[in-house]
């Protein structure tokens, strides 16, 4: 077998791929050609013996860890999940209508809280502006109070008798 | 990898806890170093074995056993290492267009190098730098798991003549490599 033969099939050779009459014929070539033995080798020891030899590196335990922690929350999701479907079942309402109806709730609730805050504020406004009015009419028409000292009438017999 | 008892398997694929454990214990060391000599790195390395591991409690269900286990698990754990360390080098070539970074990575490369650089563990892994993904997970399969080509070609969805071709030039790449290597030490 020529040089040539052997170097295009060297390393299916050494990688125990050939049938044993190829196999045969490539070692008997390598026994009588040195530059041939020497590519051999050089395969052999340079690019495959590093990986061949190389430890094999322990998986760190804490892999395991992260793997138990990430199932247990899958599985907390998946219950929930299986809630809100048996709950779509049981109401018989399509999962894309419940999540429409609690959108809907939420804006709902959101707007409702919304007018009810600036409704309160508007009111607080009203009143000091209807204090305000009060004021200007106790102190006249040019703004300034005049009291009547000779009106001592309280009004109202609780706050004659407090008072 | 040894094999795994179809029982184990069947109780795996019904949700058997106990039986999924059995299952990391006796592939995770194999899966831990396919994936840390594709990433080239421990801790892509640790993320992709533990992708890996959850797709196949996953996807278990699935399994119809029409390839061996080996086969199929061999086959997500080269699929995940190879997209782990494409995202890696995706987000190092994002991170090195700022000089400050560039600094950072140059010294955190340098402290690694320098832990390594006394074990044959360096060796490795400056040979296994000079091939790509598809290149190192054929030579990690071949020379390491001791796969032939024809498992290899069917762990990589490939045909055999792709596999040769790959084995050939990560192999003359490895070859060069250590020539320089031997050149260096002389001169």
């Amino acid at each position: 077998m020529r040089c040539r033969k052997v170097e295009k099939r060297l390393m299916e050779y050494v990688d125990g791929e050939l049938d044993a009459a190829s196999r045969n014929e490539i070692m008997q070539h390598l026994n009588t050609c040195d530059q041939c033995k020497r590519s051999e080798e050089a395969l052999r020891e340079a690019a495959i013996g590093p990986l061949n030899t190389a430890e094999r590196v322990k998986a760190p335990e804490s892999i395991w860890a992260k793997i138990k922690g990430e199932i247990a929350g899958q599985t907390a999701r998946g219950r929930l999940s299986e809630l809100i479907e048996s709950l779509c079942v049981r109401f018989r309402i399509k999962q894309i209508s419940l999540a429409v109806v609690t959108a809907a709730a939420c804006i709902l609730i959101a707007v409702i809280s919304i007018k009810l805050h600036t409704g309160g504020r508007q009111a607080i406004n009203t009143y000091i502006e209807d204090q305000a009015n009060f004021f200007y009419y106790l102190a006249g028409e040019n703004g300034t109070y005049y009291p009547n000292m000779d009106n001592t009438d309280l009004g109202t017999e609780i706050e004659k008798y407090l008072l | 990898m040894e094999d795994i008892a179809k029982d184990t398997l069947i109780q795996a694929k019904e949700g058997s806890m106990e039986a999924f454990e059995k299952i990391y214990r006796a592939a995770s060391d194999y899966i831990y170093n396919i994936a840390l000599r594709i990433t080239n790195n421990r801790e892509d390395a640790e993320e992709a074995t533990q992708d890996v591991f959850l797709k196949v409690r996953k996807n278990l269900i699935g399994f119809r056993f029409r390839s061996s286990f080996k086969t199929w698990i061999y086959r997500i754990a080269v699929n995940t290492a190879i997209n782990v360390h494409r995202v890696r080098v995706k987000e190092l070539n994002r991170r090195l267009r700022y000089s400050d970074d560039i600094e950072q990575e140059t010294i955190s490369v340098t402290v690694q190098e320098t832990m390594d650089k006394t074990s044959y563990e360096w060796l490795l892994k400056s040979m296994l730098n000079t091939l790509n993904p598809d290149q190192r997970a054929c030579v990690v399969l071949k020379d390491m798991e001791g796969l032939s080509y024809k498992e290899i070609a069917e762990v990589l969805e490939t045909n055999i003549n792709t596999v040769r071709s790959r084995l050939k030039r990560a192999r003359e790449r490895l070859l060069a490599f250590r020539q320089k290597g031997v050149i260096r030490n002389e001169m």
